[in-house]
């Protein structure tokens, strides 16, 4: 019965809702908008599969040198020694002999781009299949476009500096980037992160943290000398432990589902990959819940004020504690790691920043369990302080 | 009438502050409990030490000649508590309210559900069961804050200033139930600075001040305790001071008050009407009207501390 009770309170709690739940999903809806599928990069991206159909005869430099920045971008090698940041290669090239076999291919599926090359017009259109997908556009689009724009510079090249033909391919070839979201260094020694995940990965764990105020209102919810409803429960027959596991699993229990679906929205709408590894989600939203309620049970028993003004403290300090990780500017972990270090190894939104990036994007665990570690451990002290406190039934003042 | 709460030597600091001063009383089965005091005077302090809310320095108290502990859930089961605030939850309705305050008392699904309805029905709430506390009127929630504290039966209950900032009407409708409750057998303590509502409702009245025990008994014996019985106030005019100070001079008068136009009198026990105004009458004096008063609680309190019980 008291688990239900505080299941419902929670969940029409519209504060806690809109800023655990709404805001969240709100922020990654502006990031989507923003960045525009943010996430295309390391993790989900294929190769692109293209073809390149000459719609003219004849001799024609353009769609000879269009033909060989498609070879270049099929290449691995090359694209790994160029400065995009990929390891791989951006379009797989599959060989067509007609234009009707490529478009046959593309409803097949066999193949998500065909270019469309006139070497006398010194033109490149694009046939993309139906349905497909963001990246497939982009690579078309980033192709082309920076194609046109730098063909003028190659001819001028070729005439003017015929030695500098090879550095202006490349140059080519470098300019089609769009499709890969800028990187940049934020704080961790071995890898680099995508910027536009982290602001996603970030704005979960804001979510995870805005649990604070579901700890406040556990122990506002059942101690004598913070509320009258505290006081009511206190002077029942119920055992203090029942109605405060009640409390406490109502919320966590919540708080849980609220991450879990924030984290499908995240993926399914706004494609930001999670990678496969499951149960250490499971385990992350576990932990990270309980670490925020935790904080929040003692924040709430140790801080001044209403709970309405305890409410407010916890959100500036989660606030506060999201920024630094990197919420809104996204090189701050790596200014702080820089000139205070110590930010980032003692900031828990950092903390649990990493240990999702990590979880996601390495082929190692090994930082992501250390981050675990850091954040068990906390909670661990934060839920023994709080139970001490918790445990007393009788007040020095009311 | 059987003693269901003892409090002997009761004595609560707040550092330098002493709250309540080696306090004694007893509650009677079935009796309805006045404790009656200013502001600031420790009759909350004194419900909550005996709730076992508070530490207490000194001090021991009993119910049903148990010792009372935050862990005496046998005696913790027959309390109802209506404290000073609203003590609702904003985001559940009055009917999921009432309910969840009586599951803390009440685990049978069945019996709980009638005994929900019949708290409603005992407040009067039952057009705003599905209403959220923040649609009702201040009188209505603290109808609402009252089910929630009565709502599993139990055979004492507190109420802790229940009617601050009510408007009259909703003051009635509560203090009307609170005298049904206790012909439905409960015992109740009610702690207030309004001396009319508890000269209206209690059986025996404690009068507290800065945590001591001024007085104790019914009213009567309360008003009994202090030399004045009565106010006497005579409308006439052109009463000259010589005949003033002969009508102070006579016995059992304790003041004498004349504004030009009235005369107060602070009258002891005896026939001081009648000899007030047979001096009156052979002065020639033209009497308008004559009123008589009787003390009030609030003069016992006057009279026993040397200030007003309420100040607002």
């Amino acid at each position: 019965m008291m688990f239900t009770y505080y299941l419902r309170k929670t969940l029409r709690d519209k504060a806690y809702i809109f800023w655990s739940l709404a805001f969240p999903i709100l922020l990654m809806t502006c990031f989507n908008v923003t960045f525009m599928g943010p996430a295309k990069g390391e993790i989900d991206f294929k190769p692109v599969k293209s073809t390149m159909i000459r719609i003219d005869s004849g001799e024609s430099a353009f769609a000879e040198e269009f033909e060989g920045v498609l070879t270049n971008l099929a290449d691995a090698e090359e694209v790994r020694k160029s400065s995009m940041g990929y390891d791989h290669a951006v379009i797989e090239l599959i060989e067509t002999t007609s234009q009707e076999e490529a478009e046959k291919k593309i409803l097949d599926k066999d193949l998500e781009v065909l270019f469309l090359v006139n070497g006398k017009e010194e033109t490149v259109s694009v046939k993309v299949g139906d349905g497909a997908n963001m990246t497939t556009l982009m690579v078309a689009r980033s192709i082309t476009e920076s194609y046109k724009r730098n063909y003028t510079i190659m001819k001028d090249a070729a005439m003017t500096a015929p030695d500098k033909m090879e550095a202006v391919m490349k140059s080519i070839t470098e300019s089609i980037s769009v499709m890969k979201p800028k990187s940049t260094y934020l704080g961790d020694n071995e890898h680099s992160a995508n910027v536009y995940l982290w602001y996603f990965y970030s704005t979960i764990v804001m979510g995870m943290f805005f649990n604070v105020t579901a700890g406040i209102h556990t122990v506002f919810d059942i101690q004598g000398n913070l509320s009258g409803y505290g006081m009511r429960t206190s002077v029942s027959p119920k055992k203090k432990w029942k109605i405060l596991l009640s409390a406490f699993m109502a919320r966590y229990a919540l708080s849980c589902a609220i991450t879990f679906f924030a984290l499908t929205v995240m993926n399914r709408f706004f494609d930001v990959p999670l990678g496969n590894r499951f149960p250490h989600i499971i385990l992350f939203v576990l932990v990270g819940n309980l670490f925020a309620m935790s904080l929040g049970c003692m924040f709430g028993l140790f801080t001044k004020g209403d709970e309405n003004q305890r409410d407010n403290k916890a959100t500036a300090l989660i606030m506060i504690s999201v920024f630094l990780s990197g919420e809104m500017i996204v090189q701050l972990p790596g200014l702080l790691e820089k000139f205070c270090p110590i930010v980032n190894r003692i900031n828990p939104a950092t903390i649990m920043n990493f240990a999702f990036f990590r979880l996601v994007n390495y082929p190692t665990l090994n930082g992501f369990w250390m981050n675990m570690i850091k954040i068990s451990l906390a909670t661990v002290v934060f839920m023994m302080i709080s139970i001490l406190k918790l445990r007393r039934e009788k007040y020095a003042a009311l | 009438m059987s003693e269901i709460i003892k409090v002997d030597g009761l004595v609560k600091r707040y550092k330098e502050l002493i709250a309540v001063d080696n306090f004694s009383m007893t509650v009677n089965e079935g009796e309805i409990l006045g404790l009656l005091g200013p502001n600031g005077s420790g009759k909350s302090t004194t419900i909550n030490c005996i709730l076992s809310l508070l530490e207490y320095d000194k001090g021991t108290i009993t119910i049903h000649g148990k010792e009372m502990s935050p862990k005496a859930y046998d005696l913790k089961s027959e309390i109802g508590v209506v404290p000073q605030e609203v003590s609702v939850f904003e985001e559940l309705t009055v009917y999921e309210n009432i309910d969840f305050f009586c599951g803390l008392y009440i685990t049978d699904k069945n019996e709980r559900k009638k005994r929900v309805q019949e708290a409603i029905d005992f407040v009067e709430l039952n057009d705003f069961k599905k209403f959220r506390p923040k649609k009702l009127s201040g009188g209505l929630k603290r109808r609402l804050n009252i089910a929630c504290g009565i709502a599993h039966k139990p055979k004492i209950i507190f109420f802790d200033e229940p009617t601050v900032a009510v408007d009259p009407q909703s003051r009635n409708k509560i203090l009307e139930g609170i005298e049904k409750l206790r012909k439905d057998g409960a015992t109740i303590i009610y702690t207030s600075h309004y001396m009319e509502e508890v000269e209206q409702i209690a059986d025996r009245i404690i009068i507290i001040d800065k945590g001591q025990l001024i007085a104790e008994g019914t009213v009567d014996e309360l008003k009994s305790m202090i030399k004045k019985s009565e106010i006497i106030r005579i409308e006439a005019k052109g009463i000259s001071e010589e005949d003033v100070e002969k009508i102070r001079k006579l016995d059992n008068i304790f003041g004498v008050d004349y504004d030009g136009k009235m005369l107060k009198i602070e009258a002891g026990n005896g026939n001081n009407v009648v000899k007030v105004i047979s001096i009156l009458q052979d002065k020639g004096y033209r009497i308008k009207n004559i009123y008589s008063e009787q003390p009030t609680l609030n003069d016992v309190f006057l009279e026993m501390t040397g200030k007003e019980l309420r100040d607002d």
